[in-house]
């Protein structure tokens, strides 16, 4: 194809987009899109490509969110036309979109710039076919060059796509006329320490760490990142964020789920590696982290490393004293019964992989020095919630004693980050009546009710953000080697200590009593979401 | 107390009576409403009282405080807030003020408790009632919250020539507020109100931020305008754009020209293109030169014409065209209708609205580059919606508003 778009990529080599921003988008006060651009998939017949990538592209489309000429590519092993895939595609948006029923015009509009490569990811000439295919594109689509390599595939995969990306030249960080090209990597990023090192050292050798995002989908969450705008936007809470006032800090992500489909994933995994790693160290970074000196990637991102850097490892007596893991049994949740784990299908039945842990972590730092930070997170708990709880330290002089109040509960300030998102700060109240007598009582904030407005769903965001060239909600190499340091040093220490019995909690509670008993050793209690 | 059901899940709990007009009263009354309502509705929940802002909204007549009261319930899915919704009947009668009471609850996204907003309807009955109206609602702002005055229909009158306000009540309830909603598309005589709402701007009352929900029915266009200079390989045309036509739908009786004009306005002071040097006019259309930075002129043309699904005074199309270095670009937004084949849930038999605009980019004439998004029907309630998400000054339109009505002077002679 050798039309107007080829002649202009050329005699525009020398443009870059800083010298001529656009001056349209100034001031507009809406979403910024961005430039034209292709998003392979690889892994493009998969579940999360179905029900979470292609059902985000269509929402961003229906908000007028991606660029003109925007395209997508399917690579994958099973052979099929862009027209097969195309409409397997819509079958399933049409089921898992957040907004329904689909628009018809959107959609195809959206259609037509589909595509499908079959090919094998270790295999080069597939990529020789997808290459050439990219250029047609940024001939026809005005694409010129901009590309997201999406790696939804097992993590086994990722070794091989990232060498073959490199292998046919298609990970060049800045192509003629400006292109760029980004790649996106989904978690488990590695099982441990050593094999995080291992994949991002071959990452690296092909992409820049600029070029890569990690993606946890728990930061694209709206209220997570409102962690920061709550910490950092407003004057009231930074001066009683630290060790004078503050007793300590609940982390709890609980689901009341099993391991359904995952259980070949899991089995190998357990909760420590699949929630703890990621999403659990990140919210505790968000929590404890020092300001930022910008609100941008490199600044937010040093801060939070700065805090698991702070987290000493733990040696085995700290895992003995401060880790509970757990697995379920059998048990029931919402009335129903439910199977324990290792009755659950494609798990061992001798498995030992922990479906709970509780932990204990100090952030050894001038501000959080002393301050515990109580971890938890468990499979087949009573409900689903996630939320961290900051516990203020008790007044100073009891002054309602000699009245007959015989103590004060601790102010306590919730975020809550899912299913019903919000603030609650509970703190005490005097009952009406002639009498002095106090209870405590929730001042309850829920962006359902402020803003009555359906959040986009997490991969919206984080797709929108990749395309747009913005990694503050993506994971640095620095930040993943930092919370697999500590995540590894209780995998270690789990290996030399003698197993739990397993299972140790019935499906439906709050996970073993070891986990209460951590807390009681420490005269505290959990919270109860 | 009653309850009806509103649209989609939207219930409301109307007070039993009428309420005295002064403050305590009416604070009372509403301490009993909702403690009525927090007994829980037909689903038996109680509710949550909640409070973005006071929204004082001016009812023209009778007629329209129906549907004035649907687009406040539908408010509180989004902006809970205390709403006086106020309505001068005038008449020959005694003067007198009546006041009463509802509120407006929806279940929250996910489910749980109703989230509830409140509304005090005041109507000022007789002669000069009206004049007691600001003394009767100023009392009633719940503080520290922003006072947002939402006139539908451009106050009539309420301006002299001189641009001065003397009428009660929009001037001392302007006084008051943080920020003016009207829309512009409704303007008896378009392009005269639109100067007279920048002269209220910028002279009168310059630290009430005005907003215009004829400019908020531009976002989707300005945002698609602006997408189509991403890629970095038409940028250049941008600053090369030689003519730039927009043309709106022209109603029966009147041509209103003003968001066309607002969005040459916002195209202008982007670009920092100058005053036209040349102008031509005609029944609510114009052509003129402009200039660009570099002295470069650049042809604009605000047409008018028929446009299916498409109200009057809505902009129908764009077409921009640009040179660089020896190309030809020509880049086209236009409304998209689809008829009945994509209606969904039209209300009240209101015709299917061109819910669609397509965009074409074309390079020397060749390789098209063509899509087609969403935009919506963008109902009243959507645009206040949005209206009521962006508060204060917003320099974007303010710049854009300064030209149209510069603009509009030289079309109409002034």
């Amino acid at each position: 194809m050798t039309g107007g778009l080829q002649k202009l990529n050329t005699s525009f080599d020398e443009i870059n987009d800083s010298a001529l921003g656009n001056p349209l988008w100034e001031g507009l006060g809406i979403q910024r899109t961005a430039e034209p651009c292709v998003m392979v998939i690889f892994g493009a017949t998969g579940d999360l490509t179905h029900r979470k990538l292609i059902p985000a592209l269509y929402n961003l489309a229906l908000d007028r969110l991606l660029p003109n000429g925007f395209s997508v590519v399917g690579f994958a092993r099973r052979p099929l036309t862009d027209q097969q895939f195309t409409q397997d595609v819509h079958d399933t948006v049409a089921q898992y979109s957040r907004r329904k029923p689909l628009d018809p015009t959107v959609w195809n509009s959206l259609a037509k710039g589909m595509h499908y490569v079959q090919g094998d990811f270790g295999d080069e000439k597939s990529y020789e076919k997808l290459a050439t295919l990219l250029g047609d594109l940024d001939r026809t689509q005005g694409t010129s060059g901009n590309r997201v390599f999406y790696l939804a595939t097992p993590p086994t995969a990722y070794e091989d796509i990232i060498h073959n990306l490199g292998q046919a030249g298609l990970a060049r960080q800045h192509w003629a006329g400006g292109g760029w090209t980004r790649i996106v990597i989904e978690k488990p990023f590695g099982t441990d320490l050593a094999t995080a090192r291992d994949l991002n050292t071959k990452l690296s050798a092909v992409f820049n760490e600029e070029q890569t995002y990690r993606i946890d989908h728990y930061l694209g969450k709206e209220t997570v990142q409102n962690i920061l705008v709550f910490r950092f936007a407003n004057t009231i809470f930074e001066p009683i964020w630290n060790r004078q006032y503050v007793d300590h800090v609940q982390i709890t992500v609980a689901e009341n789920l099993g391991v359904e489909e995952r259980a070949g994933y899991y089995e190998g995994a357990g909760t420590i590696r699949d929630m703890v790693q990621n999403h659990m160290m990140q919210q505790l970074a968000l929590t404890a982290m020092e300001p930022p000196v910008a609100f941008d990637a490199n600044a937010i991102r040093d801060e939070k490393v700065k805090v698991l850097r702070a987290i000493k490892p733990l040696d085995a007596r700290d895992v003995a004293e401060r880790v509970v893991r757990g697995q379920y049994g059998p048990g029931s949740i919402n009335g129903e019964h439910v199977v324990g784990y290792r009755q659950e299908q494609k798990v061992n039945p001798n498995s030992t992989t922990d479906t709970f842990v509780a932990m204990k972590l100090f952030v050894e730092n001038w501000r959080w020095q002393d301050v515990p930070f109580y971890l938890r997170t468990g499979k087949r708990l009573p409900v689903r919630a996630t939320e961290i709880a900051i516990r203020f330290k008790p007044v100073p002089l009891q002054l309602f004693r000699q009245m007959g109040v015989a103590a004060l509960e601790q102010n306590i300030l919730a975020l809550q980050i899912q299913p019903d998102e919000g603030i609650t700060l509970k703190f005490e109240s005097k009952v009406p009546s002639a009498r002095m007598r106090l209870r405590s009582v929730n001042m309850d904030f829920r962006y359902s009710a402020a803003f009555g407005v359906q959040p986009a769903d997490a991969y919206e965001r984080l797709i929108l953000d990749v395309l747009i060239g913005d990694s503050t909600l993506f994971t640095r190499r620095d930040e993943v080697e930092a919370a697999w340091t500590l995540v590894t040093s209780i995998l270690d220490g789990w290996k030399v200590l003698p197993p739990p019995v397993f299972p140790n909690y019935e499906a439906g509670s709050w996970g073993p009593i070891a986990a209460q008993q951590m807390m009681a050793r420490d005269d505290r209690v959990w919270r109860r979401p | 107390m009653d309850t009806k059901e509103e649209e989609n899940r939207v219930q409301t709990f109307v007070g039993g009576k009428p309420v005295g007009v002064d403050a305590r009263a009416v604070e009372r009354e509403l301490t009993n409403l909702w403690a009525a309502a927090s007994m829980g509705g037909d689903n038996g929940l109680a509710v949550i009282r909640f409070c973005l802002m006071n929204l004082i909204a001016y009812a023209p007549d009778e007629s329209k405080v129906g549907a004035m009261t649907e687009t406040v319930a539908s408010l509180a899915s989004y902006y809970p807030s205390r709403t006086i919704m106020l309505l001068n009947q005038q008449g020959d009668g005694q003067d007198s003020i009546e006041t009463s009471l509802a509120a407006h609850c929806r279940l929250p996204v996910g489910g749980g408790r109703p989230i509830c907003g409140e509304q005090i309807n005041i109507t000022a009955k007789g002669p000069s009632a009206s004049a007691d109206l600001p003394g009767t609602v100023i009392p009633l702002l719940v503080s520290d919250l922003p006072v947002v005055l939402w006139w539908p229909n451009w106050p009539q009158g309420a301006l002299t020539e001189d641009y001065k306000i003397q009428q009660y009540p929009f001037g001392s309830l302007l006084a008051s507020a943080d920020e003016l909603i009207v829309d512009s598309i409704v303007f008896p005589r378009p392009v005269k109100d639109m100067a007279r709402l920048a002269q209220l701007r910028e002279k009168d009352n310059p630290a009430v931020a005005t907003n215009d929900l004829n400019w908020i029915r531009l976002t989707s266009w300005r945002q698609l305008t602006a997408q189509i200079f991403d890629a970095l390989y038409l940028r250049p045309f941008l600053n090369g754009l030689t003519s730039v036509e927009v043309r709106y739908k022209r109603g029966k009786d009147v041509a209103n020209p003003n968001q066309a004009l607002l969005l040459i306005g916002w195209l202008a002071s982007r670009m920092n293109w100058q005053a036209p040097i040349e102008m031509e006019t005609g029944d609510g259309v114009c052509s003129m030169t402009m200039s660009s930075g570099d002295d470069r002129p650049i042809a604009v043309d605000i047409l008018n014409g028929r446009g299916d699904g498409v109200w009057p005074g809505d902009v129908i199309d764009i077409t921009l065209h640009g040179e660089f270095d020896g190309h030809k670009g020509t880049f086209t937004l236009a409304r998209k209708y689809f008829g009945e084949d994509n209606r969904r849930d039209w209300e009240g038999g209101l015709p299917p609205i061109a819910e669609h605009i397509s965009t074409s980019i074309e390079v020397d004439g060749q390789n098209k580059i063509e899509r087609t998004v969403h935009i919506g029907a963008r109902s009243n309630d959507e645009l206040l919606v949005e209206a009521l998400g962006n508060l204060g000054h917003d320099p974007l339109y303010e710049a854009a508003l300064r030209i149209a009505v510069g603009l509009g002077n030289r079309r109409t002679g002034k």
